[in-house]
């Protein structure tokens, strides 16, 4: 009773200070608020089922970035109302705006609609990337993540983590102009 | 530049209330195997409860074989004794019949003699029951005071004589008188603390 008391204590503290980063892993492949809060709590009753063997920091947000990518991943090829949904984007989806609207500030109607295409165009380019550098420049952007922070959740070396973003930076850049 | 926006386009929080649910669904995800947990729990106990009671009703149910054979013993004892009490009316076979009953009776006197087999046995059988009710020892000496009345080995009229002590034979008790005790001061004894010799 008790070890299973400190299991939920610990797993309590990793919900709190893992939940923003699992909710924008998923977010990063859904951009949809609902169905990222689906993924990412699907992801965390998962590692829940397995904390046991997750009770490490590092390995605990490892094996939720991952899996909350995955889920993301499997939720966005099944999912048929997607494609609906990209006809009709989510216009209360902050991502779609720049950052003045979370701000507070309304910008003119032909500067929102320019910051719009903007955005889309930006997650059109995102969405083309491989996926290893896909997740690696979504990490390195997603809480100030470092090299050696990114290198701990995708379980590779900071050296391979610096050179997919570069190839991630450069091709992003290709795409855009 | 492009990391900017691309930080802007990820500066998404989750609802407040994504927290909480995630702790519902872990509570109602946790909540079912504990009830599965108790209710094989409550199965496993209930089974093994039918099951020893299966087991102690079967027992009860069972007849002893000892009680049995005892039984024919009896009623063979009985047929011979009454068999013997019908062949002293006749003279003229009163001597084979003489013979007859002491054939029976030295044939009673082998199977009282084969009798604590079988209620060793009863004893080794009943031995892994969860409790007895009557020591099997005491009904073994019960069993072989009747067999020993029975076959004329035991006489009870030497017990009828044996007489209780009247009541007004008995002495009575003698008042016990206790002197009342005095205790005297202790005297300091030399050399003791606080005295100089």
């Amino acid at each position: 009773m008790t070890v299973d008391r400190e299991l939920e204590r610990e797993f309590e503290a990793r919900l709190s200070e893992s939940s923003t980063l699992a909710f924008r892993v998923a977010y990063a492949v859904l951009r949809h608020r609902q169905d990222a809060e689906d993924v990412s709590q699907e992801a965390f009753v998962k590692a829940y089922r397995s904390f046991r063997d997750l009770r490490d920091r590092d390995r605990f947000r490892a094996w939720l970035v991952r899996m909350t990518w995955r889920l993301a991943l499997d939720r966005l090829r099944t999912d048929r109302r997607r494609a609906e949904r990209d006809r009709h984007p989510d216009a209360t989806a902050p991502a779609a705006a720049p950052p003045a609207v979370a701000e507070g500030f309304r910008p003119a109607a032909h500067e929102a609609l320019e910051a719009r295409e903007r955005a889309q165009r930006l997650w059109a380019a995102i969405d083309a990337l491989p996926e290893k550098l896909r997740i690696a420049i979504v990490l390195a952007n997603i809480e100030e993540h470092d090299l050696g922070e990114v290198g701990r959740l995708l379980d590779v070396p900071e050296g391979t983590v610096k050179s997919r973003l570069f190839l991630a930076r450069q091709r992003l850049k290709e795409l855009l102009q | 530049m492009i990391d900017e926006e691309i930080r802007a386009a990820l500066d998404v929080d989750p609802s407040p209330e994504f927290v909480a649910r995630v702790r519902t669904r872990i509570a109602a995800e946790a909540a079912p195997s504990a009830w599965r947990w108790s209710w094989g729990l409550a199965m496993a106990t209930a089974l093994a409860a039918s099951a020893t009671l299966v087991v102690i009703v079967s027992r009860q149910h069972t007849p002893p074989s000892t009680s049995v054979a005892g039984t024919s013993v009896a009623g063979s004892e009985n047929r011979h004794a009454s068999e013997g009490s019908t062949t002293k009316p006749g003279a003229a076979e009163s001597d084979a019949k003489a013979g007859r009953a002491e054939q029976t009776r030295v044939a009673v006197s082998r199977q009282a003699r084969s009798r604590p087999t079988n209620t060793n046995a009863l004893v080794v059988r009943t031995r892994s029951e969860p409790e007895i009710l009557v020591d099997p020892r005491e009904a073994d000496a019960l069993r072989r005071l009747i067999a020993g009345v029975r076959d004329g080995r035991i006489d009870l009229a030497a017990a009828q004589t044996i007489a209780s002590p009247a009541a007004g034979e008995i002495e009575p008790v003698a008042r016990i008188v206790i002197a009342p005790i005095t205790i005297e001061p202790i005297a300091p004894a030399r050399g003791a603390e606080g005295a100089r010799p």
